[in-house]
């Protein structure tokens, strides 16, 4: 008798549960179709362009070439050079932000943030050129420095590597903050009053409980802003004055003035690899640290 | 060295519009166990944290000992806390919570990991040094963030509900487990809850607090017995204030006048217990429910009053006896009836 | 005009996907003044008067929209306006339909400028430029001064492209213009040019990438010397900027339009290109960008006003001591020239 009852009904609720999941899966359906044929096609057609000959045939002549450029190594250590320093000022700049917008009621730590996340809502090259009218020669910067007579000669600001980097750190600042932040926000308030009850100085507190327990974020924060600033274009193109050559402005080179399809969708397949591999090795980076046993 | 004196001279703080504290004044002795007890809004977190220097008062002297502490930061009060929700440090060990006070005072690594221990040892925690905090119950992580509290051998004490979170069996044991500790360590207490029975059970004094100020700074029996106002009263658990015209003196009792207080339990249904000058008052019984150890009364009496009768079971009442709309008389014995001071008329 | 590369493949390839929806002849040009400028004085009224319906496009690289349409088999443009050197490598590559020779006159282009694939209708000349905060109105006057960093001190802007630079870098050593290309071809010409290009880049404080950042800079004084285009050295003095500007030893280049392999509609494209470039629509071109046209009949009858003739690379007066870029030189050894250049950019 028991077994009978076991099995009442049961092949009605099993149908039951399928239909569910069905449901449940068709709701992925579109986004799964609009990453299909706009991310992972195009995807598969430069990967054909990379090994196509311009005359169709396959072949590895566009790696060998990439590969033994000099100016591929130099383009790759500058692109590695301004997604550090951009990471670097992020962290320098963007923990104390994120600390303070914590900090803060969530009243005026909303505000804050419609400030930090400003920059977020307007396009990017309203914001490079903004840029460029603020750090030129004749710009705001140098207007002042020159003006109050603390430097005799314009400080070249843009053009270059710094321009660059203070654009691109403008740029990725929010995004930045923004997983910073919540893991901050969500850190239990009392234990940073235990921390201060027991005598810890705020650096120390800041130091020894805020940073560990707002690690998680900290370390996704960085990962975007290192795998997101590998592929900048805009910033250095225009802030970067010719100088600048990272990855992306040499594919566009590659691209636009060589005429160069086959090299170019190799140097983004080239790109595409070492995203692919910072970021892994990031991601494992950050979640062997955090599996570690607490330090004492 | 000894726990010192706490004393709090006209402290004010205010939200807005809404007085959290007013100008309240206190003087904890040295190596007393002070509760604040209130009702939530009542103010006594907020003044545990003016002590703890979370929160700046408007105005007004806070004192640990001689020293004025009223304007210095938290981190230079040398005040152990146990907070509410325990506030350890999920991201270290048991250990690291509790040596975390000591390295922070630059105690060498190896004297540090002893003091630890032994304060882990205080509080039953042998073995679980390494555990994770996460790996830890309530109870455990309750005596963890105790031991860390104590382990620096702050001047004074502070914790704030620290048992909230337990269930009853728990609570009662970590009740006695901490006025254990704090005897132990001798060490100046303030202690806030909003239960009146783990404030009864664990303190030296009591200070009830309401709408921002102390009502009642009082041992546990006169808080309980003798209550001041009519706030206390009713908020230290079954209490029947009434008007003395509603009772009938007994025997050589004289007239009664002003608003009288009569516990729940010291009412009894019968002639003897009020001895030769107690009271009686007649009533209806409008609804009964059985407790357990006692049977709980509602009576009607004169002007639509309820008078709350608790009587203990299976002494002189079982449910047969019982009926709803039937007549009965409570008595009170004089020692039990407790006069307000002045107070209108409920 | 060349096609200045600031957006990324996917733009394009998103932009290609999109389809043909009307049967009409689609013309793509590079927008701005320019795009404007054409559709006015230029295709709009030809194709009124051809009764064909016209629809404009804009791509500000057309020579990698057109690779794209082409290489996908989706040719949704009809005419396309690209640089003379592109329109050559174009050819090269075979994405360009031979013109028609019966529909398309070439008789009214200067001998040498003719192309059995890609029309050209406009020019314009890379020019000295120069604020005349620093200098007053005696800038450089040729390439030689230009490269001489002691009688004229301060900071350059050059192009980042080797394009023209080559020509302007034999120019300074003396190298008279119709000498260049064979120079150029020389074995180690291209060196000889990136030598000298390497001597001067000490001075060089922005190398650019777009005609608007040209002018930026050259308005801006964030550079005192400027290789720029003669519209945009114009645009800057037109807008009260403190700049001055010399044809001297211009080199010249030209713009052309072509019809992409397996346009939808390839004879009503030739007819359109005819019909646009008669002398009297590229002289109204002048009215909106000062670009010189090609059809020299244009200059005649006094169909552009003397005052904007002043202004035009390829104006009589103006066109002298000037090098022809030249398109055929560049699709051949632009590879070569190009990288050469990179790597002494990154050097």
């Amino acid at each position: 008798m028991t077994a009978m009852t076991a099995t009442v009904n049961a092949a009605g609720l099993r149908r039951d549960a399928a239909t569910e999941r069905r449901f449940f899966l068709s709701l992925a359906l579109p986004s799964l179709v609009i990453v299909g044929i706009g991310a992972i096609l195009p995807l598969f057609w430069i990967l054909q362009q990379s090994l196509a000959t311009a005359r169709g045939d396959i072949t590895l002549v566009n790696y060998t070439a990439l590969l033994t450029n000099g100016l591929t190594w130099r383009s790759l250590l500058v692109t590695l050079e301004l997604s550090g320093g951009t990471l670097l000022c992020c962290l320098v700049l963007g923990i104390p932000l994120a600390f303070l917008l914590a900090s803060t009621s969530p009243r005026t730590a909303s505000r804050l943030m419609v400030l930090v996340l400003l920059p977020l809502w307007t396009s990017i090259l309203v914001r490079t050129y903004g840029w460029l009218v603020i750090l030129r020669r004749d710009g705001l910067i140098n207007d002042l420095l020159v003006g109050s007579g603390l430097v005799s000669e314009p400080v070249p600001l843009v053009y270059n590597f710094t321009g660059t980097l203070i654009g691109m750190v403008h740029y990725m600042l929010p995004i930045f903050v923004l997983p910073t932040y919540a893991a901050m926000r969500d850190i239990d308030g009392n234990v940073i009053r235990a921390a201060a009850s027991m005598g810890a100085s705020l650096w120390h507190c800041f130091r020894t409980v805020i940073l560990p327990l707002a690690f998680g974020g900290i370390a996704s924060g960085s990962v975007i802003v290192f795998v997101y600033t590998l592929g900048f274009f805009i910033t250095p193109a225009i802030l970067g004055g010719g100088r600048i050559s990272p990855i992306a402005i040499r594919i566009d080179r590659t691209l636009s003035t060589l005429q160069d399809w086959g090299g170019a969708a190799a140097f983004g397949v080239f790109l595409l690899l070492i995203v692919a591999v910072l970021g892994v090795t990031a991601l494992g980076a950050a979640r062997l640290i955090r599996s570690k046993p607490a330090a004492d | 060295m000894a726990s010192p004196r706490i004393a709090l001279e006209r402290v004010r703080k205010v939200y807005g519009r809404h007085v959290a504290l007013d100008d309240v004044s206190v003087d904890v002795r040295p190596g007393e166990f002070l509760t604040l007890l209130g009702p939530s809004g009542s103010g006594k977190t907020t003044l545990l944290m003016a002590i703890a220097g979370f929160v700046r008062p408007e105005a007004g002297l806070i004192r640990i000992g001689e020293a004025d502490v009223t304007r210095l930061p938290v981190n230079k009060r040398d005040i152990g806390i146990v907070f509410q929700n325990y506030a350890l440090f999920p991201h270290m060990s048991v250990l690291g919570n509790v040596e975390y006070p000591l390295l922070l005072r630059r105690l060498p690594r190896a004297e540090a990991r002893e003091r630890a221990r032994a304060a882990l040892a205080r509080t039953q925690l042998e073995g679980y040094e390494a555990r994770d905090i996460a790996a830890l119950s309530g109870g455990q992580r309750q005596r963890v963030a105790l031991a860390r509290a104590v382990v620096f051998e702050p001047r004074v004490l502070l914790m704030d509900e620290p048992l909230s979170a337990l269930d009853k069996n728990l609570r009662e044991q970590m009740q006695f487990e901490i006025r254990k500790l704090q005897q132990d360590l001798a060490i100046t207490t303030i202690y806030v809850t909003h239960d009146q029975r783990e404030a009864l059970t664990m303190s030296d004094r009591i200070a009830v607090m309401n709408g921002g100020r102390i009502e009642q700074l009082d041992a546990p029996q006169p808080v309980y017995q003798r209550p001041r106002t009519r706030f206390v009263a009713n908020f230290m658990g079954e209490s029947n204030i009434m008007p003395a015209a509603l009772v009938e003196p007994l025997g050589s009792a004289p007239p009664l006048d002003g608003t009288l207080v009569i516990r729940a339990e010291n009412f009894a249904l019968e002639r003897d217990a009020a001895g030769g000058d107690g009271i009686a008052i007649k009533g209806r019984v409008a609804a009964y429910a059985f407790r357990g150890e006692t049977w709980h009364l509602r009576l009607k009496v004169e002007g639509e009053r309820e008078l709350l009768l608790s009587i203990p079971s299976g002494k002189s009442l079982d449910q047969a006896g019982i009926t709803i709309g039937q007549q009965l008389t409570a008595y009170a014995a004089a020692r039990h009836i407790h006069r307000l001071d002045g107070g209108p008329e409920p | 005009m060349p096609k200045l590369s600031q957006i990324s493949t996917l733009i394009l390839a998103l932009s290609a996907a999109v389809p043909a929806w009307a049967q009409s002849v689609t013309i793509t040009t590079a927008g701005g003044d320019y795009g404007t400028g054409m559709k006015e004085a230029m295709w709009a009224p030809a194709g009124k008067a051809l009764g064909l319906d016209v629809r404009g496009e804009t791509q500000s690289d057309g020579m990698a929209a057109l690779r794209m349409q082409v290489s996908s088999g989706n040719v949704t443009t009809d005419i396309i306006h690209l640089g003379s050197g592109e329109g050559a490598q174009a050819a090269d590559l075979g994405l360009l339909e031979p013109l028609d020779d019966t529909v398309v006159d070439q008789k009214a282009l200067p001998s040498g400028a003719v192309s059995k694939f890609c029309y050209p209708f406009s020019s314009y000349g890379t020019v000295i430029a120069w604020n005349t905060k620093t200098y007053g109105q005696n800038g450089p006057k040729d390439w030689a001064e230009f490269w001489d960093v002691k009688k004229f001190p301060g900071r350059r802007a050059l192009r980042n492209n080797a394009q023209d630079l080559l020509e302007a870098a034999l120019l300074s050593q003396g190298v008279p213009p119709e000498k260049v290309y064979t120079t150029l071809s020389e074995p180690g010409g291209i060196k000889r040019a990136i030598d000298r290009l390497a001597e001067l880049k000490p001075h060089v404080a922005v190398w650019w990438t777009s005609g608007a950042q040209s002018a930026q800079i050259l308005k801006d004084g964030e550079a005192d010397l400027v290789e720029t285009w003669n519209g945009r050295a114009q645009s800057v003095k037109d807008d009260g900027g403190a700049a001055a500007y010399t044809f001297h030893s211009s080199i010249i280049g030209t713009d052309c339009l072509a019809v992409p392999k397996g346009a939808p509609h390839k004879a009503d494209a030739m007819k359109l290109i005819a019909a646009m470039t008669s002398p009297e629509r590229e002289a109204k071109l002048t009215d909106y960008i000062a670009y010189g046209p090609m059809n020299q009949a244009a200059y005649a009858g006094g169909k552009v006003p003397a005052d904007k003739m002043a202004l035009l690379a390829t104006a009589p007066d103006n066109a002298v001591g000037v090098v022809y870029a030249d398109a055929a030189w560049w699709a051949k050894h632009a590879d070569e020239a190009q990288a050469a250049f990179d790597a002494m950019m990154n050097q």
